[in-house]
């Protein structure tokens, strides 16, 4: 989904957004004194370093599938299981977990290129939900 | 210069005893730590007016637990210090007990842990750090460790069929352990038969939730012979290692890294190889976890714990007896007493107490343990 003048409110936005270009984005920092590129972003200092100078930069919501695994048993109603959380080592570096957007099937998603995807979920109130999407 | 456990005056495990690990149940958690602290003082044959200092580890009851429980040995006024360090609040316990009877501080120390379910759910200090997480609400451990399982089938070629023999084993061993929470022998078709959790991990290769008691008398020489103490039924402490997360070329590889460094270094620091260990007690939570920390700790190559698995080498009367107690998937897993029920089975063990689940001949073992978090704690002990 791409933003519009009629989207939802996005769920997390200090994670995730749209760049320029209407493509979702992660949110990450990267620290000033020693390069490292992290995801989530915090201010409270880099685990690497220990710096506390920290930019906030925009992460391509894109890479590869370390993992996954479907979920059978969650302790809230939504989303239904079963559904799939995948592991993905962007191409920017960090490494994020999220939901993968393919519904109920099962699969094999190791090694697939995906690219993140805002979805809506719930009903009140309706909000966009980072996922990541499996390219064709 | 720095020290380690075997530069300060030695320390041996005395005395151990349980309540066994069951089900949430309306039991008192006084009860269940009276039952371990009497058990390991009989067994070590002195009464709780020798202990000098006490130490209760828990991660899910109210603060301040001790004293309600160790009161009711007799109020001797003896300090109570508590321990919570997630799944490694025992084996933390531990630690800080042997060091403190290694310096010298005390002669003889009671270390007790204990834990029951919480009407609500604990909350974790990372959810409390004030950064958001993507999918943090989705990802219960057990997916956290089918991720884990689901990498692993990739690189090693191994199937979850294989990895489910660590559930066979441990249940077996479970079977043979009147403290355990799961009593039970299972079939890998059991095993796998069993409601799927996350991924292709069942009930049955998961650690279950539950409640109970452990603990252990820890002792100097000089105690020993104070107390007219059987020397040759006391198991040294050769080290103690204990190590927190840090930044790894492969951070998704943090729990075996993690393992890893903290397993050599006690094993390194006692003059250990890790062909030499007998008996092995990790933390098994989900049954990938075994497959993975063998290989980490050196107890075979990497990508040779399913073959090793399968010969017949993890279990008891095998090369190296891995979780003889059932481990946490069928001892359990009540988290406080943990770690100090490992080393009273190690000690159970390296002493030729152990009964049916004896491995023969054990001299040497390893208790491992981490905690959320993540921090990871391994002693060695030597009879």
């Amino acid at each position: 989904m791409k933003t519009n003048d009629t989207h939802p409110p996005i769920g997390k936005p200090s994670l995730c957004g749209w760049d320029a270009d209407q493509n979702p984005v992660l949110r990450g920092v990267r620290c000033r004194a020693c390069g490292e590129v992290a995801f989530p972003p915090q201010h409270y200092g880099c685990e690497r370093c220990g710096s506390g100078e920290l930019a906030e930069v925009e992460l391509a919501a894109q890479g590869v599938v370390l993992g996954s695994s479907q979920v059978h048993i969650h302790a809230q109603p939504v989303p239904a299981v079963p559904f799939t959380v995948a592991e993905v080592r962007l191409d920017a570096g960090p490494v994020v977990r999220a939901l993968l957007d393919v519904g109920r099937e099962a699969g094999d998603w190791h090694g697939r290129r995906v690219h993140g995807v805002l979805k809506e979920r719930g009903n009140d109130p309706v909000v966009l939900e980072f996922h990541f999407g499996v390219k064709a | 210069m720095k020290k380690t456990l075997k530069n300060l005056r030695p320390v041996y495990v005395v005395g151990i005893g349980w309540h066994r690990y069951q089900d949430p149940s309306d039991t008192s958690y006084v009860t269940l730590g009276l039952a371990a602290a009497r058990q390991a003082l009989a067994n070590a044959g002195v009464p709780f007016a020798g202990v000098d200092t006490a130490y209760v580890a828990r991660a899910l009851l109210g603060m301040a637990c001790g004293r309600p429980i160790l009161r009711h040995l007799g109020a001797t006024g003896l300090p109570i210090t508590h321990v919570e360090n997630a799944s490694a609040s025992g084996s933390t316990a531990f630690r800080n007990a042997c060091i403190e009877v290694g310096s010298g501080l005390a002669d003889t120390a009671l270390v007790l842990g204990v834990d029951k379910r919480p009407p609500a759910p604990v909350v974790r200090g990372e959810a409390q750090a004030g950064i958001e997480q993507l999918a943090s609400e989705y990802i219960a451990p057990f997916t956290h460790f089918a991720l884990l399982a689901d990498k692993y089938v990739h690189r090693s070629g191994a199937g979850m069929r294989d990895i489910a023999r660590v559930a066979v084993k441990n249940h077996r061993n479970g079977a043979l352990n009147p403290n355990a929470q799961r009593q039970k022998e299972r079939t890998l078709d059991e095993v796998l038969a069993g409601r799927r959790v996350s991924g292709e991990l069942t009930v049955l290769q998961c650690t279950p939730l539950g409640e109970g008691a452990a603990a252990v008398v820890l002792m100097s020489e000089e105690a020993i012979k104070a107390h007219g103490i059987n020397s040759g039924r006391a198991v040294r402490v050769l080290s103690s290692a204990a190590q927190s997360q840090a930044v790894y070329e492969d951070a998704t590889a943090f729990d075996e890294l993690l393992t890893q460094a903290t397993c050599l270094q006690a094993l390194r620091e006692a003059g250990v190889a890790p062909a030499a260990l007998d008996v092995v007690e990790l933390h098994d939570a989900f049954s990938i976890e075994e497959v993975l920390y063998v290989e980490a700790m050196g107890l075979c190559k990497p990508g040779e714990a399913i073959a090793a698995l399968k010969a017949g080498e993890f279990d008891i009367g095998g090369r190296v007896a891995v979780s003889p107690s059932g481990g946490l998937i069928a001892m359990g897993h009540p988290i406080g007493p943990t770690g100090v029920g490992q080393i009273a089975e190690i000690a159970l063990q390296l002493r030729g107490e152990a009964g049916a689940r004896q491995q023969p001949g054990a001299r040497t073992g390893l208790a491992h343990m981490v905690g959320v978090g993540a921090v990871c704690y391994a002693h060695v002990l030597s009879i």
